[in-house]
């Protein structure tokens, strides 16, 4: 039983990691580096709540209007840096800081200062049989809906861009846009798809953290998570299958601290707090050395700027 | 060769700038044959390429594939079209093997989302391999490739989608001989089915022997197409390079030798020296030179074989894999280059804005860089003395900037090239390796850069002048070597090498 | 781009971010041409608020030095957060528990401040070094730690048990900065910021580490090949970003808090990058971006105070600003494309 519930919580706080890192990856795989990360996640987790606060309660319409601000950064980041050739991290970093501001925003104006926090109604956990299949059934299939959307999407887009003819030019433009470029692939396109299907994850990441879990928002409730997730996705080698690990140690560390906090430790529970951000630093060090990225990850790409061969 | 052209270029205008690239040029292509395209550098072939491949848009002209009116606007429609483009820099993904560079970009790939598309497409791939004979190894990553396969790698994506005009820019530069074999048995394959190609190239030799016709540009403008055999070789360097029994250059421009030459302190000595080639360079050779002091010592040599490889080998940019150098007297061999500059050093790159420029900086600052530490020697550095440096060249050079302060990224490619070579001025060198400094510089300016040049062998500074302008090198340099395939020729007095010579082993008709 | 077409694009920006903010007070039920109004106004309206602004603007100020001089050398410095609050920390453990001379006491304040914050940097700056960890990551994940660090010693031994919310007790009143201003009362941090701005602008353009550190940020590959040591300076500007960042840190303990408090950090990191983008990292510019800023920020607040329109007002405003200017302009030389190149290989 312990075990059971153990998996099922590590699966339950893995899933906005691997979502947000995908997303992070679809982007980086067409040579973008989407910094805006902690930023969307926020501002998504807001978009939903209020959203489904004000439609009095229907959180999947919540967690489509979170979503959609998943498309819209993305289209907006794409302009930026492809279009407008800002550098992607200064768009990114300038992005990240509106967000946050608008998030707490629309939640003050929607919600106001209150004193007892509301709640929305949380995506409750489907049956799908009657049955009850030992160790797999509650933990695998009494999941939320979104929690399959979730493992879908990953699943579907690793296949897509790692295993597909598509993602063969797909991948190209991150690595070397110039050779994509005069094999007629639209480096332009494809970077626009990249980053509304990256930033659509990362949206349903923060959006995921409000309609599961609690139900509640507050602004700590990204906390880090969106740059967790970068990290992640630099140790999977920016491939999306591969970061499930990263997710899986991040999440079963997280685990292990909140049961070390619930058991009453005498290790101050600040100290715990900090053990996720250490071990995320200590793994960026240790895969420092064989790290692999997309050879043109953070670079717009200019047709026509004199570049070495 | 059927009777109508596959293709017609008509009446192309390029300008970039105030500089003409292409002055009118109208060109036909046919069907299954093989044109050779010559010229020296500049002359504007690679971008009549460019234009053909939807890289470019053309200012004035047009072009018609099988008598429809195209207008590419980007590589996309070229390839639609028909036309393929394989670049003389290899561009291959890295990373990926050579079956996935192929389909790379292909509409068959990219339609294809499921992971079938390894079964689908893979017959298709083996099947080319066997109708034109290329053999390759499809599951090799391009990295573990020779430049030959790689080569090959290009031609075979050329051929999966579909290409009827293959366009091979300086294909053979960087491939061994016996890859230029097999290179030329391909292009007969694809010639018999029918296919065109257009051979872009400085190296005669292989031109003549393949093409069957050859079109000869120079200064953008084409000078005369010469049918297989109905022509010496003779008329076709001169095409290419104007008469070129006279000198081209204005005889009162011609330096007088430096009364300096006869000291013969050796300044600089390489022995046996080989550099490590890296990723995809050019292998520079068993080079044996002396460097005196006060003298211009010229490389010449067509593009990409081996120049920045042998100076950044020379200033220790890069590493020596057999021979030494010695410099002052002492091997310096396996000192860093920050030392090497500390030593008297200095290097002017041919890539003036990667490895050149500092856009964001000011144009003065620009010039002090890398004798930074030498004329402030404390903490902190005087902007008026930097300033007023930079007064004095830019108007010594002629640099068209508002003032010193403006910023280095907003002067035009000439200004940005006198400000590199203001630079290297002012650090007073002993050995100076400038390479290719006057590229796209107009006639006055390339003569006052000369003019400093001499003056500062006057001083003694010994300069190894790299260009791919024959005409500069034989004018102002001491000594002359020919660079070819990384290596280089024995180097003789600039009065007794004459240029035809000079251009038969640049082009590799003769071995040095 | 000339003059006038400047001018163009700073008046639309401003135009469009008051546009955002007219909509946004409406949106939260007030009059929106007042509300734009008093931002700017309320500020300047009473000593009291206006040492505020001059407090906060003081931060901002360093706080956005420390950001820029990472980004002279084009690395993204976002730790700035957890330097300010290691600085805190420094600053609040030695004003109380150190005893040295009155004299020397404020001095101490900062120098401990200011070295903590740079030691907290070096440890990501050495990361970089050595391993190639990207800094934007790292430092980030710095920032959360020294959260947690914080409010370690602000419910720890050194608790003020009175206070509500977690903080130390207060620092020494010798440890305090010297005031300027008595009432209200303003201590000397406005001074410091400003020396350290002119410092580090004298820093960045009169000494040959300042131009060896823009060269790295301007051309790696050029800085590298004409003898610069990148690595070098690119870690030393994380450092040196460190160190400031810290002594804002401590300067805000011991001129305006007198203690350590939990989430003294406020959202001073998001402003400062704004302000540091929108001045590009240049010393000059970023005073008056920072002075702006504070006034909004002040304003902002003052605004949520009065008529209940959500402070996170400010940052929009801010943000929408810098988005505009970063649409509308890049210049020339911050992009890489020069056509006539192409031609002339």
């Amino acid at each position: 039983m312990i075990i059971e519930d153990l998996v099922a919580y590590i699966l339950q706080i893995m899933i906005p990691y691997i979502l947000a890192s995908t997303g992070i990856i679809v982007a980086g795989r067409a040579g973008v580096f989407d910094v805006t990360v902690e930023g969307l996640m926020l501002l998504s987790a807001s978009v939903t709540f209020t959203t489904s606060y004000l439609l009095g309660g229907n959180t999947w319409l919540g967690v489509i209007a979170g979503s959609s601000i998943g498309l819209a950064t993305g289209s907006l980041l794409w302009y930026l840096t492809s279009v407008r050739r800002i550098n992607q991290f200064i768009a990114g970093l300038t992005l990240l800081v509106v967000y946050i501001g608008i998030a707490g925003l629309i939640y003050k104006l929607v919600i106001g200062i209150t004193l007892s926090p509301p709640r929305i109604p949380v995506l409750t956990g489907l049956d799908w049989l009657s049955i009850n299949v030992p160790f797999l059934g509650s933990v695998l299939l009494k999941q939320n809906p979104l929690f399959y959307i979730a493992i879908a999407l990953i699943i579907t887009l690793h296949m897509l861009i790692f295993s597909s003819g598509w993602g063969i030019s797909y991948r190209a433009v991150g690595e070397n846009p110039r050779a994509a470029d005069t094999s007629g692939v639209d480096v332009m396109r494809v970077r626009l798809q990249a980053l509304i299907m990256g930033n659509l994850l990362i949206a349903l990441s923060g959006a995921y953290l409000v309609s599961t879990f609690t139900g509640t928002y507050t602004d700590t409730i990204v906390s880090g998570r969106g740059w967790i997730s970068i990290g992640i996705a630099i140790f999977g080698g920016w491939r999306i299958l591969e970061s499930l690990l990263g997710a899986v140690i991040i999440s079963s560390i997280e685990t292990s601290i909140f049961i070390l906090q619930a058991s009453g430790t005498w290790i101050p529970y600040q100290i715990l707090q900090m053990i996720p951000f250490i071990s995320m630093i200590s793994i960026l060090v240790w895969i420092s050395k064989k790290a692999v990225l997309p050879r043109s990850l953070g670079r717009n790409y200019d047709r026509e700027s004199y570049e070495e061969f | 060769m059927s009777n109508e052209p596959f293709i017609r270029i008509v009446n192309i205008h390029k300008n970039f700038g105030q500089v003409q690239a292409l002055k009118g040029i109208s060109l036909d292509i046919y069907s299954g044959e093989i044109l050779g395209l010559l010229g020296e550098n500049g002359a504007g072939k690679t971008t009549l390429m460019n234009i053909l491949f939807g890289l470019y848009k053309p200012d004035a002209g047009e072009i018609y594939v099988e008598g429809e009116k195209k207008f590419f606007r980007s590589p996309s429609d070229a390839i639609k079209s028909g036309i393929f483009m394989v670049h003389q820099h290899f561009k291959l993904v890295k990373g990926y093997t050579a079956f996935e560079n192929i389909i790379m970009g292909s509409e068959q790939a990219r339609k294809i989302y499921s992971p079938r598309w390894r079964e689908k497409l893979r017959p298709l791939v083996e099947s080319m391999i066997a109708t034109y004979g290329i053999r390759i190894n499809l599951d090799s990553r391009v990295e573990q490739l020779s430049l030959g396969e790689q080569q090959r790698v290009e031609i075979l994506r050329a051929l999966f989608r579909g290409a009827k005009l293959l366009i091979l820019d300086e294909p053979t530069t960087n491939i061994s001989p016996q890859d230029i074999e097999i290179l030329e048995k391909i292009l007969m394959s694809l010639k018999k089915a029918g296919i065109s190609i257009i051979f872009v190239s400085h190296k005669l030799r292989e031109v003549v022997s393949i093409s069957d016709r050859i079109a000869v540009l120079r200064k953008g403008e084409l000078i005369k197409i010469f049918r297989r055999g109905e022509y010496e070789e003779r008329s076709l360097l001169e095409a290419m390079f104007g008469n070129i029994v006279e000198a081209l250059s204005d005889n009162e421009y011609k330096y007088s030798i430096n009364p300096h030459e006869t000291d013969r302190e050796i300044l600089l000595e390489l022995r046996d020296l080989s550099c490590d080639p890296g990723d995809g360079g050019v292998q520079v050779r068993d080079v044996n030179l002396l460097i005196y002091k006060g003298e211009i010592l010229g490389i010449a040599g067509v593009a990409g074989n081996g120049q920045k490889e042998l100076a950044e080998c020379i200033i220790g940019l890069r590493k020596v894999l057999k021979g030494s150098i010695i410099a002052f007297g002492e091997d310096i061999t396996h000192i860093d280059h920050r030392e090497r500059m500390r030593k008297g050093m200095f290097y002017i790159p041919e890539d003036r804005l990667a490895e050149g420029l500092l856009p964001s900086m000011s144009v003065a600052e620009n010039m002090i860089l890398g004798i930074h530490r030498k004329i402030f020697k404390g903490f902190f550095l005087d902007n008026s003395k930097i300033n007023e440096m930079a007064q004095k060249m830019i108007e010594t050079l002629g640099i068209k900037t508002s003032s010193p302060l403006a910023a280095a990224g907003s002067l035009s490619g000439g200004n940005i090239q006198k400000t590199l070579i203001a630079r290297a001025i002012a650090a007073k060198p002993k050995i100076l390796i400038a390479h290719n400094i006057t590229r796209g510089l107009d006639i006055l300016t390339t003569r006052s850069v000369h003019r400093i040049l001499r003056e500062m062998c006057n001083e003694g500074t010994a300069i190894i002048l790299i260009s791919d302008d024959l005409d500069e090198v034989l004018q102002i340099s001491h000594r002359v070597s020919i660079i070819y395939k990384g290596r280089l020729s024995i180097p003789l007095r600039s009065e007794m090498l004459d240029r035809e010579k000079a251009v038969m082993l640049m082009t590799g008709i003769e071995n040095t | 781009m000339g003059l006038g077409e400047s001018l163009i694009k700073y008046s639309v920006s401003l135009l469009l971010a008051f546009l955002a903010a007219m909509i946004i007070i409406s949106l939260s039920g007030s009059d929106p041409l007042s509300g734009v109004a008093s931002i700017i106004t309320i500020p300047f309206s009473n000593p009291d608020i206006l040492s505020l602004l001059i407090q906060k603007f003081s931060t901002i100020l360093l706080m956005s030095l420390a950001f820029s001089i990472s980004l002279k050398a084009y690395r993204f410095n976002v730790g700035i957060e957890g330097q300010f609050l290691l600085g805190a920390i420094g600053a609040a453990v030695t004003g109380i528990l150190v005893n040295a001379p009155p004299i020397l006491m404020p001095t101490l304040v900062l120098i401990a401040g200011l070295s903590l914050g740079a030691l907290w940097a070096s440890i990501p700056a050495y990361l970089l070094y050595k391993f190639g960890v990207n800094e934007i990551v790292s430092t980030l994940l710095m920032n959360f730690i020294s959260f947690y660090l914080v409010d370690l010693i602000a419910t720890g031994g050194l608790r003020d048990t009175a206070a509500g919310h977690p903080m130390t007790i207060p620092i020494r009143i010798e440890a305090a900065l010297p005031t300027i201003v008595t009432s209200p009362r303003m201590s000397i941090m406005p001074v410091i910021a400003v020396i350290m701005v002119l410092g580090i602008g004298l820093f960045l353009y009169r000494t040959v580490a300042g131009y060896e550190l823009r060269a790295s940020g301007s051309n790696k590959k050029a800085s590298y090949i004409y003898g610069i040591n990148v690595k070098f300076r690119e870690t030393f500007s994380i450092i040196l970003g460190g160190a400031l960042a810290g002594l804002a840190g401590a300067m805000e303990v011991s001129g305006l808090h007198m203690r350590l408090i939990s989430g003294m950090q406020s959202n001073y990191i998001l402003v400062a990058i704004l302000a540091a983008l929108l001045a590009r990292g240049e010393p000059v510019w970023l005073v008056i971006a920072s002075m702006g800023i504070s006034v909004v920020e002040v304003g902002s607040a003052a605004l949520q105070r009065t008529s209940g329109v959500p402070s996170e007002l400010g940052l929009v405003i801010e943000g929408v600003l810098l988005l505009v200017i970063l649409t509308f302009e890049i210049p020339k030389f911050l992009r890489r494309s020069f056509v006539k190149e192409v031609s002339l290989r």
